[in-house]
């Protein structure tokens, strides 16, 4: 399902589509100053980096692939889902009937509150301060935590090695210009800029076609507690394998029992130390009243 | 002075033995090849299932069937209930061997198990896993002091024997209290899994659950051991000492029961009990194996003072709990299906022999009587 193929977008639909992915193309490079990205300082979410990717105008080229694979430098291989030489993936979903097409591209999500990255024992994976979640290997014990953790199944593992580390999309975060995919695409299905920018730049294009879009919104506005990649898609989000996440971000489900540790800590530890004070001196005392 | 009807097995100790040094040298052969070639020719594990048996079964049960150790340490030095002061020792024993087992397991698990000490440098407070690491090094050490009375009075070392005893109640504490919070997060692990578990065990609860059954499970053990210990090393336990700890596991297991039912009628699941879904057949069967029946023999007064039955409701609850544990690791998890390599059962079952073989030989070279 490709704009050029939908019968029902017009011509006149397609120009401002198009003239708002332009402009917001052109806003967010003039606004994504790189060097105030790596200056460390913590910027607010509005401003981190993001991806967003319309299923509806992706034509399936795959160029994204390749150019995930050469910055990256990472071997060619045939494979059909993400894995430790394969960060970004298109693939093509079909309704069993033929009639609902849609491409969907695979990436990490760089979420807001990354799942992996609270629930990483050692700190490996962590969120920059202008929003990619990058991987510290040398940190790493491969507990693979982080991939039972994740709701994209984004971390992956290099099984053929006897140490394995995780392989993942940082965002080409180390790239002036932004991720290597979002720059190839000929198509600005997928297009790279300042989060809030790219919200807008989508709303817009929902504006500007009510009923194109599925519920008319924007998945990773709020799934999970947002992420940095955004998508939009005409088929149900479910129906490319995109999981339906309330706006709780996942790592709030653990903190309630992480918070009580310092109170289990001292409580049962002050428990225990009366318990023991109390039944010593009813010993004693029953040791003395004996004859 | 019982009417215990166990097989009794101290003829057959000589082959038993064999047969778990075998298990116990293939573990370690597989273990070996996982360090030199990885894991893609003695595992099942994949990208969507990252955890398979030496989680679910090593970590997930290991930790709870040592839960024995804390419990008594906390009865016999804490509370002062001086009665179960004899069987301590072969608790303790149990608990450490146990931990000994779950870090072995954990170094053939992880990716980079040469950097396991990471963690103590690496903090990430966010994670339930890191919480889990710390406490589970420091228990180790923690049961490492607590056991080490008897093979210093082996050694004759009398002055930090007595070093030892000075500080034997705050360890004694911090080893009831690291547990508490280990045994519980052994449970946050899932909560941050809400979309790939079952609805019958996600619950915000599981904390709590898992620190529940791991009590009722460290008495189902202590019971177990000392049924064992009676039989095959010819000890000598007392049956006002079986009729406590049936209580105490009659006690939790009953806590467990209501949490659990509490927790599916609050979240209204109650009717996924029924969906007929393999997920629900388990979940009824690791419910009534390891709570419905063990509370019910233990009810009955007269069953609840025959040795013999508080041993099979004992056995009940352990295995009752190996199915749960099995259940959240494997069972609840969406994803392609896992079933373990035959090698990856090799090193979870050589493991378990080895310490079999070891507490054997602890129980028949070290003091374990306390003085």
């Amino acid at each position: 399902m490709t704009n050029t193929t939908d019968p029902k977008l017009s011509r006149r639909d397609f120009l401002k589509v198009s003239l708002a992915g332009l402009g917001g193309l052109a806003l967010a490079a003039n606004q994504m100053d790189p060097a105030r990205a790596s200056s460390g300082e913590e910027l607010p979410l509005e401003d981190h980096w993001a991806l967003l990717y319309d299923a509806t105008m992706c034509i399936g080229c795959r160029e994204c692939e390749t150019a995930c694979k050469s910055y990256n430098k990472l071997p060619e291989e045939d494979v059909d889902d993400l894995g430790g030489n394969t960060f970004t993936l298109i693939k093509l979903y079909q309704s069993e009937d033929g009639a609902q097409k849609s491409f969907r591209k695979y990436q990490c999500m760089h979420c807001v509150d990354p799942a992996c990255a609270a629930s990483c024992p050692v700190s490996a994976l962590h969120k920059l301060e202008n929003g990619p979640v990058v991987y510290d290997s040398y940190k790493c014990i491969g507990c693979r935590y982080c991939m039972q953790a994740c709701a994209f199944g984004v971390p992956r593992y290099d099984w053929s090695l006897a140490y394995p580390f995780i392989r993942k999309c940082e965002m080409c975060h180390h790239r002036e210009a932004g991720p290597a995919c979002a720059g190839i695409c000929p198509k600005q299905a997928l297009i790279f800029g300042k989060r809030s920018d790219l919200l807008e730049i989508a709303k817009v294009r929902i504006s500007v076609n009510p009923g194109k879009y599925f519920e008319d919104r924007v998945y990773g506005e709020f799934e999970g507690g947002g992420t940095s990649v955004l998508i939009l898609s005409s088929v149900p989000f479910e129906a490319i394998g995109l999981p339906s996440l309330d706006a709780k971000p996942l790592p709030d489900r653990t903190q309630w029992a992480l918070n009580i540790v310092p109170l289990i800590f001292f409580g049962v530890g002050g428990a225990m130390s009366a318990v023991y004070q109390r039944t010593k001196n009813k010993e004693n005392k029953s040791e003395e009243t004996k004859p | 002075m019982t009417s215990i009807t166990l097989p009794i097995v101290k003829q057959k100790v000589s082959l038993s033995t064999v047969i778990l040094m075998g298990l116990a040298a293939l573990g370690a052969f597989v273990a070996l090849f996982r360090w030199v070639d990885g894991f893609s020719l003695v595992s099942n594990l994949s990208d969507s299932r990252p955890w398979g048996i030496w989680i679910s079964f090593d970590l997930l049960v290991g930790v709870p069937i040592s839960a024995g150790a804390f419990i008594l340490a906390a009865t016999v030095h804490i509370f002062h209930m001086d009665k179960y002061r004899p069987i301590l020792r072969p608790a303790l024993l149990t608990g450490f061997l146990g931990y000994l087992m779950v870090i072995l397991a954990l170094l053939v698990d992880l990716g980079q198990p040469q950097r396991i000490w990471h963690m103590m440098v690496y903090w990430n407070i966010h994670s339930p896993l890191f919480e889990v690491g710390m406490c589970v090094m420091t228990y180790t050490a923690v049961l490492f002091l607590e056991f080490s009375p008897p093979v210093l009075e082996k050694l004759g070392w009398t002055t930090l024997l007595q070093y030892l005893r000075k500080i034997s109640i705050p360890i004694v504490i911090l080893g009831v209290t690291l547990s508490t919070m280990h045994q519980s997060s052994l449970g946050s692990l899932f909560l941050i899994v809400p979309f790939k578990m079952h609805p019958l065990w996600y619950t915000s609860l599981l904390p709590l659950i898992f620190l529940v059954s791991a009590i009722a499970v460290g008495f189902g053990m202590v019971i177990f051991e000392c049924a064992m210990s009676h039989q095959v090393f010819g000890g000598n336990v007392r049956r006002d000492i079986f009729e406590g700890l049936a209580k105490g596991m009659l006690i939790s297991l009953s806590l467990l029961l209501l949490i659990k039912l509490g927790d599916l009628i609050v979240a209204g699941d109650l009717r996924r009990l029924f969906e007929g879904s393999f997920q629900s057949a388990m979940y009824l069967l690791e419910n009534v194996v390891g709570i419905i029946l063990p509370i019910s023999i233990l009810l009955i007064p007269k069953l609840r003072k025959d040795i013999a039955w508080i041993f099979r409701a004992a056995l009940l609850t352990v295995i009752g709990l190996v199915i749960a544990r099995l259940n959240i690791g494997l069972v609840s998890m969406a994803g392609v299906p896992y079933v373990p390599h035959i090698l990856e059962l090799a090193v979870t079952v050589g493991l378990f022999s080895a310490g079999i073989l070891a507490f054997g030989y602890a129980m028949k070279n070290l003091p374990l009587e306390e003085a």
